[in-house]
């Protein structure tokens, strides 16, 4: 044995100095295979170690011999070194590269090994999204060059920008000051968000000059560059004045330069549909119905197309579609969520929707909610067998969009639910 | 083509009753969108009948196939958006008969396919297509090519980006169903898909 340990020594010290060799020859290839084989043979040979750091192929790379290294020799001075120099060079390329969270990872831990280096702080600090921590790792760096321009005249930047998002908040509409943002401005009394359509439509407490003036400003704004701010705030300033089919207008011209924003969108379609229906059923706009509560309606269909046709005609109303293609499914979903409305096909494969309906009716936690039937049989007996099923309702296809809506809404709307359970 | 379409205008009743210059690009885009729903759903009801059939009949397939396009293409001609020079129901036939040449023979009348022309087994240029599989297939899959030529024109005519990918997905679907069921149309098909007949 003793032998044997003598002679790996000597091999070890062999290759390490032909590695060593092979290092300063330039013959990186053999001098990795050569340290490679001598850390090997003993994985506690720091100089093998540190030698395999020097011919890394990447920083990662190199940092883990590094750690290798410390591990053997905490205090390896060399190797210490070196471990700053990589940590900082391999944080200042990923950060580079844009991965700012490992950058930071690195450059943190050089900031550990060297504080005092101010080029560490001022690549932690560009690596920061926080405000409070760039200017923390700034100043560091300006402890230890305070004649750097450059970090102050950061420094002074990151200082206003954060200053200028405390200041105080002004209106759109009508440019009064607030203690903070908020959805209805305690001065022109406009409602400023779009979260809640009867309030702003409804809102009578808006001071109208101001809301005018808004308009004047920003119609202004919207002919020398159309962009989003100055449609969206026209919309806001016309739905304050109730005045929706030009708001919507607007509004539209907004979102088409935010196409992204889809909670707009679904807003925008919502007033629409409101304006439209007003006008073709000739209400006043004092009297106009509700806007729709969003409803979650279950489609059992085995027809991608018409579970498709109908999360397209519902969705766009604001409604949440969850589709079944099936019982099984079906049944599935309504252990899931208890929808307030089922389209339920009739002709299924392996069963017929009568017989969902019935399963439907008499669960506990679904008998309550109404079930549509939605057939393209127009038979007298196929709608009263649905009836018998206890279906409320019936739509033949192929459908109207607004017929489909219509019906829905129409059975969703609670009091209208009541009335069907106080007549059964 | 032009005589079809030069009546347009009186032809065009807008859903919700404004005129169509009067509409905002929303109106408009909401009035195009459900046109298009409500010609998926009659659509998809012939499809349905196409379905129900089994084995199914070559016949009855293209006259249903038929039938699809010319819906499709009657509803081109009231769609103010739609230019003249925009499609016509020869071009789209010319364009899928690169691929299906047979579709180039179908006979066209006033931008509509002349279903008994096609249908009737007496005709000198289609009847043989209930004989030959590959002939009825080739001009069933070109009919559904057809009807994509219309979908993807009807998707140039929205405003909002929003809408136009909606009703891509949509008629993505349909036509997905569409080229399953006629797969099945071939007089030599020996898989039957089993009884779901939908409805």
């Amino acid at each position: 044995m003793s032998n044997l340990g003598i002679t790996l020594t000597q091999t070890g010290a062999t290759l390490l100095r032909e590695g060593i060799a092979a290092a300063k020859a330039g013959d990186k290839p053999s001098a990795r295979s050569l340290l490679t084989r001598v850390v090997e043979l003993d994985a506690a040979n720091a100089l093998g170690w540190l030698w395999l750091a020097s011919l890394a192929e990447s920083g990662e790379q190199a940092i883990e011999y590094l750690r290798r290294v410390l591990a053997i020799e905490p205090q390896h001075e060399q190797a210490l070194e070196f471990l700053r120099r990589v940590l900082l060079t391999q944080g200042i390329k990923v950060a580079k590269a844009g991965d700012k969270a490992e950058a930071q990872v690195y450059l943190l831990e050089a900031s550990e090994l060297d504080p005092g280096n101010e080029a560490v702080w001022l690549w932690l600090a560009s690596t920061s999204g926080e405000s409070a921590k760039t200017e923390a790792w700034l100043q560091k760096a300006l402890a230890i060059n305070p004649t750097n321009k450059r970090t102050v005249e950061w420094l002074e930047r990151i200082r206003l920008a954060d200053s200028l998002s405390k200041s105080t908040w002004r209106c759109p509409l009508c440019d009064a000051a607030g203690a903070e943002k908020s959805e209805r401005c305690q001065h022109c009394r406009a409602v400023l968000t779009l979260t809640d359509l009867e309030a702003i439509i409804g809102n009578s407490e808006a001071d109208r000059a101001a809301l005018h003036q808004a308009l004047e400003r920003y119609r202004r704004q919207a002919e020398q560059q159309a962009d989003f701010n100055a449609n969206y705030y026209l919309g806001l300033a016309y739905l304050n004045l109730n005045q929706v089919a030009e708001a919507v207008k607007h509004l539209h011209r907004a979102s088409r330069r935010r196409p992204e924003d889809e909670a707009l969108k679904t807003q925008i379609g919502l007033l629409w549909r409101r304006e439209n229906a007003s006008q073709t059923n000739g209400v006043q706009p004092k009297e106009r119905k509700p806007l729709v509560v969003p409803r979650t309606i279950l489609i059992i269909d085995d027809s991608a197309t018409v579970r498709k046709l109908v999360a397209v005609t519902l969705e766009r109303r604001g409604h949440r579609v969850i589709a079944a293609d099936g019982v099984m499914e079906a049944l599935a979903k309504l252990n899931e969520l208890t929808p307030d409305l089922v389209l339920l096909d009739i002709t299924l494969p392996h069963t017929d929707g009568y017989q969902i309906c019935n399963l439907i009716k008499s669960a506990a936690n679904t008998k309550g909610v109404p079930v549509v039937i939605l057939s393209g049989k127009d038979g007298f007996f196929d709608k009263v067998r649905g009836r018998t099923a206890g279906a409320v309702g019936y739509i033949t296809k192929p459908f109207e969009p607004a017929t489909l809506v219509r019906t829905v809404e129409s059975y969703c709307n609670p009091s209208h639910r009541s009335e069907q359970q106080e007549e059964r | 083509m032009g005589a079809v379409r030069r009546d347009k205008e009186t032809k065009y009743t807008p859903i919700n009753g404004v005129p169509y210059e009067e509409m905002t690009e929303v109106e408009r885009d909401f009035e195009l969108e459900d046109r298009l729903i409500f010609l998926v759903a009659q659509l998809e009801q012939l499809m349905i009948r196409l379905m129900e059939q089994d084995p199914p009949q070559p016949a009855a397939a293209l006259e249903l196939l038929v039938e699809m396009v010319n819906r499709t293409a009657a509803l081109t001609e009231i769609l103010p958006s739609v230019k003249d020079d925009d499609v016509t129901l020869l071009r789209s036939l010319e364009d899928a008969s690169r691929i299906h040449p047979l579709v180039h023979l179908l006979p066209v009348e006033n931008n509509r396919l002349l279903i008994e022309t096609i249908v009737g087994a007496g005709h000198s240029r289609m009847g043989y297509l209930s004989a030959s599989p590959t002939s009825l297939h080739q001009v069933c899959q070109g009919l559904v090519l057809v009807l994509r030529d219309h979908f993807a024109l009807f998707e140039t005519l929205f405003y909002s980006p929003t809408m136009q990918d909606r009703w891509k997905g949509l008629y993505h679907v349909f036509v997905s169903d569409l080229l399953y069921a006629v797969t099945d149309v071939q007089p030599s098909h020996s898989v039957k898909r089993g009884n779901e007949a939908r409805g």
